[in-house]
């Protein structure tokens, strides 16, 4: 038994050495990927697309540019976007989130409504700086993992349309 | 010849401490917490704890003196929790992510955390499959026929004196 003692545990080591360094690169390549697909998508709010849709500022409208410059198929799954009136929230977007394919290497647009539910600021509808927070959550082909992202986009100040009937 | 059966031992329990190491770096990728969403398959903190015992016990089992199982054991739990904290900081090294002083500590806090996690087990492995080889392992030195050491040239029925160890 001993004459063969070495070589058994030699072989036993080696047999774990060639399956952890398989499963060691397996690892640690899907780790990366996975890192490299999360930095390679991005969500910016498109400059100009705000828009009132009501007269007293209760609805308006905007548009997201969602890219996916990962080497992996991605989904954007939810959108959840906070309108900002200064650093005052005054909405969201209530309406159910319908998910977003965004193939390899492509972008794809993503309008949105906003309803304004903060009655106490609907006075400052037009006149103060909007801007959006929020976030969105991706999900990659074969990575089991869901990505979530922070959304900023500034608005600036956007005037309550006049064309509407007489305003407020 | 004499050095050359020595290099020979060397380099077979470096492969051994290769092995063992590439194994326990692979069941901490796999195990380790921080990694728990990207690495599939990926299994609970109890496999870096049995990875540790059964590889340190292979080397054990592989290596004589009970001082240098140990020793190497604990090298090897060292060299997996680096190789885990590198893994996890590969990001930043591919220009993935940036680099912050939490991430920093993060990495820092995890890969601590696996290296004392393993060291316990993989010592008392390493002294187990230590202890567990007295009786298979061929005896190093008198395996490879180092003429003139005493405990191949002593006969039978010689007991071990520090005056016969020092005349030999």
């Amino acid at each position: 038994m001993s004459r063969w003692f070495n070589q058994i545990v030699l072989s036993v080591a080696l047999l774990v050495g060639v399956v952890g360094g398989w499963s060691l690169r397996d690892g640690a390549g899907q780790y990366v990927s996975t890192s490299r697909a999360f930095a390679n998508v991005t969500v910016e709010y498109q400059q100009g697309s705000f828009a009132w849709l009501a007269p007293d500022g209760r609805r308006a409208h905007l548009s997201f540019v969602v890219t996916n410059g990962s080497a992996r198929a991605a989904t954007l799954e939810s959108l959840d976007i906070h309108l900002l009136f200064g650093e005052d929230f005054a909405g969201t977007n209530y309406d159910p989130f319908v998910p977003v394919a965004v193939p390899v290497g492509e972008s794809r647009l993503v309008d949105l409504e906003i309803l304004v539910t903060s009655l106490s600021k609907l006075p400052l509808a037009g006149t103060s700086e909007l801007a959006v927070r929020g976030n969105a959550t991706f999900r990659f082909a074969g990575i089991q993992r869901a990505r979530g992202l922070d959304v900023r986009g500034e608005i600036g100040v956007v005037p309550l349309p006049s064309g509407f009937g007489g305003g407020r | 010849m004499l050095r050359r059966i020595r290099l020979l031992w060397i380099v077979r329990v470096g492969v051994i401490w290769l092995c063992t190491t590439l194994g326990m770096s692979s069941a901490a990728l796999h195990s380790g917490a921080a990694l728990r969403d990207y690495v599939t398959p990926h299994f609970g903190g109890a496999l870096i704890f049995a990875a540790a015992f059964v590889l340190a016990l292979l080397l054990g089992l592989a290596v004589e003196s009970p001082k240098a199982a140990v020793i190497l054991s604990i090298a090897m739990c060292l060299a997996a929790a680096a190789v885990y904290g590198g893994v996890i900081y590969a990001p930043v090294w591919l220009d993935i992510a940036i680099s912050t002083i939490a991430f920093q500590n993060y990495v820092s806090q995890q890969v601590l955390l696996l290296f004392l996690w393993c060291v316990i087990p993989a010592i008392a492995g390493a002294l187990v499959g230590n202890f567990a080889g007295a009786g298979l392992r061929p005896q190093q030195r008198a395996a490879d026929g180092e003429r003139g050491a005493w405990w191949v040239t002593r006969r039978s029925g010689e007991t071990e004196t520090p005056e016969s160890r020092h005349t030999m």
